[in-house]
């Protein structure tokens, strides 16, 4: 037993919060010991470094025998645990070592490492309870066989309860195993009557405060699903109170805070600039400040994904990063610094590149995936990581024998969906390409009927959009005279709207490359070009406003103004950096001003060209200097031809048919000309 | 589709962002494509290295505006055309 006040004193020395430590569990009290507490304190914090938050959810670890928890460490740190799972979980080091020592040989070998990462609480049931709950439940899935080992039922109580989950359809999840038998049965009953899915944090409520529950949350018209039986019935009123203050969304990860904890964390979101989204709300107003504080220091931009871990956590991550030479960005903060080094480990080892993917998954099912993907010949990158190394082997399988294409958009589907969009694309005739993934077969179904009743070509760029939305763009389409094809299915009707009435406005011809830009970037264009007073023509838009801005002033600085021209800016700088200054050194610059078809062809083909011309004995541009020869305006089977007609005259010397031929090109050049006049005259009057 | 065309070349003329484009218009390509080919051009993939952006074009304006266009030529389309590109380039800009 400790007095209250030593207790305290204890915990100012070793900076732990006394009102969490014995909120959590106020056996310390009753059971600890002074000497016993400091001895484990002076272990946990100063030689494992545990930070206080891992102690406060844990006081029972400062009771029992500080040589248990030592060797307990000790075992475990030579073993593949991911320790700060351990951490997390500390009182699994107040068991029985020789308990602790069986549990995690037998998990290993029966269920494997990552269940032990992820239910590490395991370690501290005994192996006999496990092997009873296998044998008994024997359809159990692995994951619930540990989740009813790890709760405090009895086995006969357990039987109870897995029968009134089967008579209500309760899926078995974790949180079904904090309700005994009887108290499954009423929230049942309470669900039934108001639909609400049973699932999840329904069980941490009871009857009477599930009803209270959903009658606020009508009242409020909140969704009442998940996360709300978080929170009691007058805190969800409360937190309703705030958000509608702050203009906050309610729903999701706001229950998961009191309202007087959201108010912190508004304030301090505020101040520090950062977006109030869902993960805020994963932390305490203390917390997020430490993470701002650890994030500015390390130029870490603080999004969603940081607010999964702790600024000690950061800290750590940022160290492993930084020695690895990782971006330190999102999905990198879904694992702890210990899983990264490990992760960045098998990544060297097999030279698979580390970047944000590979993170989705432990170090130990990225070997398996490797081993995988290396047997069927898989590039060993990006989304393969979105799945595991057994749902990738069934895949494999699925397309093989349907001769799909093992790569990319397949791994974003289970083998059971691939199967049935295989079967509603050989049903509807649709060649089965990668977009086809993006979608579910239901969804595939829906939108060729779409396609069909709007006689619209079934290619890949539909399957970027829903039904609902190609029917959308097929309205807009329609309104606005414009044929439904190609690029207008990479933008929603809405953005169709806007970059039509851009175009209107600007009296620019529609064609597929305006919808590869948004309105913003339209305007941006049309801008830029009536600043430098430039025509707008179609080619302008084909590059972005600020490739578009970077030619234009490579012209004006170093040629002029004279060659601010559509079809000159709108050509890839690079060309224009090599082409200009070789027109410019065999003295031809100018004649760009008016012609400018030879900026089509790429510096070699213009040499080319032009040693050609210079054999021939002709000149590169036309007397009057407005125009290049027209040896640079054929295209590419035809200068082919011309070199080898060239070419043949000099083996052959048939002198006569040389002359013919000639006479021949005459005539054509000459109608050539003609035709050119004749068009510029027409543009000019259009213009 | 089928089209051989040297990208490398056309990357260098409009930027890596041409694979982009004609990737995202790819259907509307295709059709015009098979409209040049109708007309009995000899060198669709030569015109297309040089003038990717005419291909851009929704079918119904790219045929408006080539069939125009051989109307002011006159029956040697072809060959005025393939022998000077710019005369393409100019209609569809």
């Amino acid at each position: 037993m400790i007095d209250e006040l030593k207790l305290k004193e204890i915990c100012e020395k070793y900076e732990i919060n006394y009102e969490r430590l014995v909120g959590t569990n106020s056996n310390i009290l009753n059971s600890g010991k002074y000497e016993d507490i400091c001895k484990i304190l002076d272990f946990l914090k100063d030689e494992l470094s545990i930070v206080s938050k891992n102690i406060e959810k844990c006081p029972s670890i400062l009771y029992f025998g500080v040589e248990n928890v030592k060797a307990n460490w000790s075992f475990l740190k030579e073993q593949n645990i991911t320790m700060s799972n351990v951490e997390g979980c500390l009182h699994v080091l107040s068991t029985e070592p020789k308990e602790v020592e069986n549990t995690y040989n037998y998990i290993l070998d029966n269920y494997g490492i990552r269940y032990l990462n992820a239910r590490t609480s395991i370690l501290s049931v005994q192996l006999s309870r496990i092997r009873e709950i296998e044998r008994k439940f024997i359809d159990l899935k692995p994951k619930n066989v540990l989740q009813a080992a790890i709760s405090k039922y009895t086995i006969e109580e357990i039987e109870k309860m897995f029968e009134v989950c089967k008579k209500n359809k309760i899926e078995i999840t974790g949180s079904v195993f904090r309700k005994s038998a009887v108290e499954l049965k009423e929230i049942a009953e309470v669900c039934n009557k108001y639909k609400i899915d049973m699932i999840g944090s329904v069980f941490l409520k009871t009857k009477e405060e599930i009803e209270k529950i959903v009658e606020v949350c009508r009242k409020n018209k909140i969704e009442i699903k998940g996360s709300v039986f978080l929170k009691s019935a007058e805190e969800i009123e409360k937190i309703v109170e705030v958000c509608r203050k702050n203009k906050i969304e309610i729903k999701g990860s706001v229950f998961l805070k009191s309202a007087e904890e959201i108010e912190k964390i508004v304030e301090l979101c505020t101040k520090n600039k950062i977006e109030i989204t869902g993960s805020v709300f994963f932390k305490l107003a203390e917390e997020i400040e430490k993470i701002v504080e650890v994030c500015k220091k390390n130029k870490i931009e603080i999004t969603g994904s940081v607010f999964l871990k702790s600024a000690e956590e950061i800290e750590k991550i940022v160290e492993v990063c930084t020695k690895n030479k990782i971006e330190i960005k999102g999905n990198v903060f879904n694992n702890s610094a210990e899983e990264i080094e490990k992760i960045v480990e098998v990544c060297r080892k097999n030279k698979i590149e580390i970047t944000g993917s590979v993170f989705f998954k432990s170090a130990e099912e990225i070997e398996k995936i490797v081993e995988v993907c290396k047997k069927n010949k898989i590039e060993i990158k990006g989304s393969v990581f979105k799945k595991s190394a057994e749902e990738i082997e069934k895949i494999v399988e699925v397309c093989r024998k349907n001769k799909i294409e093992i790569k990319g958009n397949v791994f974003k589907k289970s083998a059971e969906e691939i199967e049935k969009i295989v079967e509603a694309c050989t049903k509807n005739k649709i060649e089965i390409t990668g977009s086809v993934f993006f979608k579910s077969a239901e969804e595939i179904e829906k939108i060729v009927e779409v396609c069909k009743k709007n006689k619209i070509e079934i290619t890949g760029s539909v399957f970027n959009n829903s039904a609902e939305e190609i029917e959308k763009i097929v309205e807009v389409c329609r309104k606005n005279k414009i044929e439904i094809t190609g690029s207008v299915f990479l933008k929603s009707a809405e953005e169709i709207e806007k970059i039509i009435e851009v175009c209107k406005k600007n009296k620019m011809e529609i064609t597929g490359c305006v919808f590869l830009k948004t309105a913003e970037q339209i305007e941006k264009i049309v801008e830029i070009c009536t600043n430098n007073k430039i025509e707008i023509t179609g080619s302008v838009f084909h590059r972005s406003a600020e490739e578009l801005a970077e030619n234009i002033e490579f012209l004006k600085v170093n040629y002029g103004f004279d060659y601010l021209k559509p079809l000159i800016i709108s050509k890839n700088n690079k060309n224009l950096k090599k082409v200009l200054p070789f027109l410019q050194e065999i003295e031809v610059l100018e004649t760009l001003t008016t012609s400018n078809c030879i900026l089509a062809l790429t510096l070699d083909e213009i040499k080319e060209r032009y040693d050609f011309v210079k054999n021939i004995g002709e000149e590169v541009i036309k007397s009057d200097k407005k125009v290049f020869n027209s040896i640079f305006g054929l295209s590419k089977k035809n200068y082919q031809k011309r070199v080898e007609k060239y070419l043949g005259s000099i083996s052959t010397q048939k002198l006569g048919e040389e002359v013919t031929d000639e006479l021949e090109d005459i005539e054509l050049l000459d109608k050539i000309e003609k035709v050119q006049n004749d068009l510029q005259k027409s543009n000019e009057k259009t213009k | 589709m089928n089209l051989n065309v040297n990208l490398e070349n056309m990357k260098e003329i409009y930027g890596d962002d041409i694979i982009n484009i004609i990737l995202s218009n790819i259907d509307i390509i295709e059709t015009n494509i098979q409209t040049l080919k109708k007309l009995k051009f000899d060198d669709v993939e030569g015109i297309f290295e040089r003038c990717p952006m005419m291909f851009m074009h929704f079918p119904k304006a790219f045929n408006e505006k080539i069939e125009k266009l051989i109307k002011e030529i006159g029956e040697n389309y072809i060959d005025i055309i393939q022998n000077d590109i710019s005369i393409l380039e100019k209609t569809y800009e």
